[in-house]
């Protein structure tokens, strides 16, 4: 038996059409997607019909507050939204319903982007749906890779989770017991004042490229768990050590060599990158599957889908699929990707029932549109 | 698994025929007949004589070779430790029998049966075949609830000897007649405090949760009830104490599970 | 057509609610309340998302009495929540943002 998807299409039409809009940190999204009747399969694919955001970038130094990445989603709002709908070529009279990211995220950044939600929503009189952010990513994963079941490694700014499908559920095998990998990066780069511009971690990336010995820090794997406060104390203890009044020289003991900023770098992403990918292996080798989709902003990290690809390698037919920044860095097609299949399975909210909540667990959401 | 892992085993092992029986995350598992220094007919104290276990644990490619050659070795020295204390103090794993340690190989005894399905007598193997195969009453029978009361006084017993497993799931739980014994100690670790013990349970929680969803509910109980058990028949008003204690922190790191937010 | 947007503010503890007008004054889109942060300005960082100005229109005016109304809000929420917050700790908290940032403490989390 396979779902109905079909029970609310428009009647003399055979594809929906939805927005998205995503908010839970310091990316602004807004994205349209039109998807076919029927299950969605290699042949009978989901289409992009806009994908647009705009982030909100700090100084170097600084993190983003809640108060001003609201401001920033508040002002640019509707300017996205309409570049959103004009670049798709839809009005509001084409759509189905309109998709918002209902949590995980920051309360304030989105409390301001359901407001505009709602207000689209009455405005054309259309039905909403609030997304789980983490379900969004891995949707948008599955129907760009063509991945079919795979288990996702889900790394983000907030998120760090090894999730698998089982029985209508996204269940989480393994995740951080403290900080998010992404927190953890940013907050990195904020003690080597890195520039957040175009994102911490990218900048990180292209040092640690730099980067050629290998400092010890400590390596806290638990089952599939893992912990990443105590690495980021030790790696900004010798950053401050280094950098700081102290002015203290490390050096490499084979080389003698001084140690670098970029060296730390280096190390900081060669340590947590094997602990992500230990992590998911363990979580492979524990439902016996193959395939790994890498989602989430840290995703597009080029190193980290290379360790990903060399341990995919050593296993049987394995498989590693991964997105490009458009689809892995948040934004808002995945929501409405996500929503629109909630929608087909007759899942909506009702106003009321719109409030959104910093604390969404991937695996609360009821996932009606898959029954395999 | 790929051809050239087993190529790397039997270079190590010249000349020991050895048949995969599975690949884990970060070991590979194969059975082989040859015991490493004694004919097959002088070894009293294991109970299988026809069949041994080898454990290697390959190179990983992705990772830089310094931090390899340092989890390897690590997890191959912390196993093997662990595994002989355990057998000191008498908690069913499986028996050493040889190991090397810089290139990841531990030789030890066969423990556990087949399943009717072909698989190995694994927690997690056992669950799922009574969930695919039997009607939904078996999976939460009396045995399986006798099981899992075991399986929480293994562990109970293991916390009380302040040993920590660090990777409790229900793969590495293997049943033999209906007895558990703990496998894969690569994570493992020692320490008395509560904090470390209540982490250990959450892990095994969370793993049951999601690979036994359906009666998650049920088993996680039993396992707990069997783990607050052995802490009293075995230290009495003590061990009553520690239990406390451990379930507190138990708390604690379930609220923090729920509780972490979610930012960005 | 003219739009006047009012709000009104009710409690337990308050005798009589409380109304917010936004009054004849010069309505700007530019709310006190509601500018970026100092920190990001101090670090070196520029204010790229004001709002557009208000358009010399029945919408825009609205939009512009809205504004004012939100920072009269605001203001009395503000001191509202201190005054509370006060009662309760003894101590005035400034901190909270970055704390949520860095250490995953939640906004309506109360400690």
């Amino acid at each position: 038996m396979t779902v109905d998807l079909d029970k609310y299409v428009k009647p003399g039409r055979d594809y929906y059409i939805a927005l998205g809009l995503e908010g839970s940190a310091n990316k602004l999204g807004v994205g349209i997607i039109r998807q076919p009747v029927g299950q969605l399969s290699q042949t009978n694919r989901a289409e992009v019909l806009s994908n647009v955001r705009d982030t909100y970038v700090t100084p170097p130094g600084e993190g983003f507050l809640p108060r001003d990445t609201a401001r920033h989603h508040r002002n640019w709002v509707v300017r996205i939204i309409k570049r959103a709908l004009s670049e798709a070529k839809v009005t509001g009279a084409d759509l189905d319903c309109i998709c918002f990211t209902q949590g995980p995220g920051m309360g304030a950044p989105l409390q301001s982007v359901v407001v505009a939600a709602r207000t689209l929503a009455q405005l054309w009189e259309l039905p909403l749906v609030g997304v789980n952010h983490c379900v969004g990513h891995i949707e948008m994963g599955r129907e760009i890779t063509g991945a079919d079941n795979p288990v996702v490694l889900y790394v983000s700014g907030g998120n760090t989770q090894v999730i698998a499908y089982s029985k209508q559920r996204y269940r989480i095998f393994g995740e951080t017991l403290d900080i998010a990998i992404g927190n953890c990066l940013d907050r990195f780069a904020r003690t080597l004042k890195i520039p957040n511009e175009p994102a911490p971690g990218y900048n990180i990336e292209q040092m640690a490229k730099k980067g050629k010995h290998l400092v010890n820090l400590p390596y806290t794997v638990k089952g599939m768990d893992l912990s990443m406060s105590g690495i980021l104390a030790h790696v900004d203890g010798l950053a401050k050590d280094m950098f700081g009044k102290q002015g203290k020289k490390l050096v490499d003991e084979e080389t003698g060599e001084l140690i670098t900023a970029e060296d730390l770098c280096f190390s900081l992403q060669e340590i947590l990158y094997s602990m992500l990918v230990e992590i998911t292996e363990r979580a492979l080798a524990h439902v016996n599957s193959n395939q790994v989709l890498i989602v989430g902003g840290v995703g597009s990290n080029e190193r980290l889908q290379e360790m990903m690809k060399l341990m995919i390698q050593d296993r049987k037919n394995g498989q590693i699929y991964a997105t490009d920044e458009r689809f892995c860095i948040d934004n808002g097609i995945m929501i409405a990707h996500a929503g629109l299949l909630s929608y087909r399975t007759g899942q909506t909210n009702d106003l009321w029932n719109t409030v959104c909540t910093q604390r969404f667990r991937t695996d609360e959401v009821f996932v009606k549109w898959r029954d395999d | 698994m790929t051809d050239y892992l087993v190529g790397q085993v039997q270079k190590h092992l010249p000349h020991i025929p050895v048949e995969v029986v599975s690949q884990g995350a970060e070991a590979l598992v194969f059975k082989t007949s040859v015991h490493p220094y004694l004919p097959n007919s002088i070894s009293p104290y294991l109970d299988n004589h026809d069949e041994y276990i080898i454990k290697f644990r390959p190179p990983k490619p992705y990772r830089h070779p310094k931090i390899d050659a340092s989890i390897t070795k690590n997890r191959t020295v912390g196993e093997v430790k662990f595994m002989s204390k355990l057998a000191r103090i008498g908690i069913r794993a499986p028996s050493l029998i040889s190991a090397d340690f810089n290139n990841g190989i531990i030789w030890m005894e066969c423990l556990g049966q087949t399943l009717p399905n072909g698989e190995v007598s694994s927690f997690k193997n056992w669950l799922w075949y009574l969930e695919r195969n039997e009607i939904p009453d078996k999976c939460v029978s009396d045995e399986v609830r006798v099981v899992c009361i075991k399986v929480g006084a293994l562990i109970g017993r293991l916390h009380l000897n302040n040993m920590v497993h660090g990777d409790l799931t229900s793969s590495n739980i293997l049943l033999e007649n209906f007895e558990p014994a703990l496998i894969d100690f690569g994570l493992s670790s020692y320490s008395g405090l509560a904090e470390d013990k209540a982490v250990d349970l959450y892990v095994m929680e969370r793993a049951i949760l999601s690979t036994h969803s359906v009666f998650s509910d049920k088993y996680n109980a039993w396992l707990l009830e069997g783990y607050e058990q052995i802490h009293e028949t075995e230290f009495g008003k003590q061990g009553k104490k520690k239990h406390l204690e451990t379930i507190r922190k138990l708390e604690d790191v379930r609220l923090r599970g729920r509780k972490r937010s979610m930012l960005g | 057509m003219s739009l006047i947007p009012t709000a009104v503010y009710s409690a337990a503890d308050l005798e009589q609610p409380h109304e917010f007008h936004p009054g004849d004054g010069d309505h700007t889109t530019d709310g006190q309340t509601t500018q970026i942060s100092e920190v990001v300005i101090k670090a070196g960082g520029e204010d790229r998302d004001k709002p557009s100005e208000a358009r010399d229109t029945p919408l825009g005016h609205l939009r512009a009495q809205l504004t004012t109304l939100q920072d009269q809000i605001n203001v009395f929420l503000t001191e509202r929540m201190k005054s509370e917050k006060s009662a309760i700790t003894g101590k005035e908290e400034d901190d909270i943002e970055r704390r949520i940032l860095d250490d995953g403490v939640d906004e309506d989390e109360e400690d």
